[in-house]
């Protein structure tokens, strides 16, 4: 119950919130799922409640943080998807804990979530593109990480780097992360430069690497617009990859370890 | 040893531990250690009404702080306050 799944890497723009909120879409149509909005462009919020993210200034993580509880904040957006959304002023989440914060720092994200976690089957946090504090907090509530790498040189470089703070924080505050695995995202198939990243990331960390790619889809696109949807044949042709993902990531994360049910 | 080797710590999941929730709590006591680096300072001269800056120098005495320290403690609040 409550298992805690963060996607991140920080670099920007690589499908984190696309990934966050199709996953946990397709994890609601079974399980009890909340997701919680730890970047401050709001984007999962906007994306998921198909709201303007202003709408839910004064009641957000933010709040939830300074009071130690979540459970006024979060949102039903169907049967089994809750939000607990983030606007903005999620960046001043640093100030609060170095200036007001008494507690640990790093662990403020783990000890708001805890008292809620065994009403979800699944936590699925959405991380800033950088290694602050939003990050150290998320991946230190976090039973499982997801490394997002999106096919091309700049994000190949930042791998390394996050797969490092990773295990940081397996060290220094949470010694109960393990890493779900690598995801690759975005993939265009034209480019060599494409493939040629997803051949060495796969001859460098094997099978840690997804089976499933995520390719460049417009539908996925129109998504954030429309909201998500699976009613007709291009929506689910664009969900498909999704799918295949979540039923790989449920089988690591039922093994309790990356390695492949066989 | 491979890449994957080198994350192997990250991918074998333990028994989950209980993390205790902590507190820390702020004492009071400023405790300065001289680490022997000397970090490097950048002039600054601010003029002051004489009376303010009288009542400045008895403040930083009655606190047994420098002027420099009231100012730049009072300065940084105040940018912090007002971003």
């Amino acid at each position: 119950m409550g298992v805690t799944i963060s996607f991140g890497i920080q670099k920007g723009g690589v499908g984190k919130t696309t990934t966050t909120a199709i996953t946990a879409y397709l994890l609601a149509k079974k399980a009890r799922v909340l997701v919680v909005d730890f970047d401050s462009q709001g984007n999962t919020t906007q994306f998921l409640s198909q709201r303007n993210i202003y709408d839910f200034s004064g009641h957000t993580v933010l709040e939830a943080l300074k009071e130690k509880n979540p459970e006024p904040y979060i949102y039903p957006l169907s049967e089994n998807l809750y939000l607990l959304p983030a606007e903005d002023l999620l960046a001043t989440f640093p100030r609060y804990l170095y200036e007001n914060y008494r507690g640990n720092p790093a662990q403020l994200l783990r000890e708001t979530l805890d008292p809620v976690k065994s009403k979800y089957d699944f936590v699925l946090i959405d991380l800033p593109p950088n290694l602050g504090d939003h990050t150290i907090n998320g991946l230190t509530a976090s039973d499982y990480a997801v490394v997002m790498l999106q096919s091309e040189p700049f994000c190949y470089d930042a791998l390394d780097r996050y797969l490092e703070t990773l295990i940081l924080i397996q060290q220094k505050t949470n010694p109960n992360l393990s890493l779900a695995g690598i995801l690759t995202v975005m993939l265009d198939p034209r480019p060599m430069i494409d493939n040629s990243i997803l051949e060495k990331a796969r001859s460098e960390y094997e099978d840690v690497v997804f089976d499933t790619v995520i390719k460049r889809r417009s539908r996925i696109k129109e998504f954030t617009i429309t909201g998500i949807q699976d009613n007709t044949k291009p929506d689910r042709e664009a969900l498909m990859p999704y799918y295949q993902f979540v039923e790989e990531l449920m089988n690591r994360v039922k093994a309790g370890n990356n390695k492949p049910v066989t | 040893m491979s890449k994957r080797e080198t994350i192997s710590q990250l991918l074998d999941r333990k028994p989950k531990q209980i993390l205790a929730n902590t507190e820390y709590v702020n004492t009071g006591i400023r405790n300065n250690v001289n680490t022997g680096i000397q970090k490097k300072k950048k002039k600054a001269t601010f003029e002051f009404d004489p009376e303010f800056h009288r009542m400045l120098k008895r403040y930083a005495a009655g606190k047994e702080q420098t002027m420099v320290e009231i100012v730049e403690t009072a300065v940084k609040q105040y940018m912090s306050i007002n971003p």
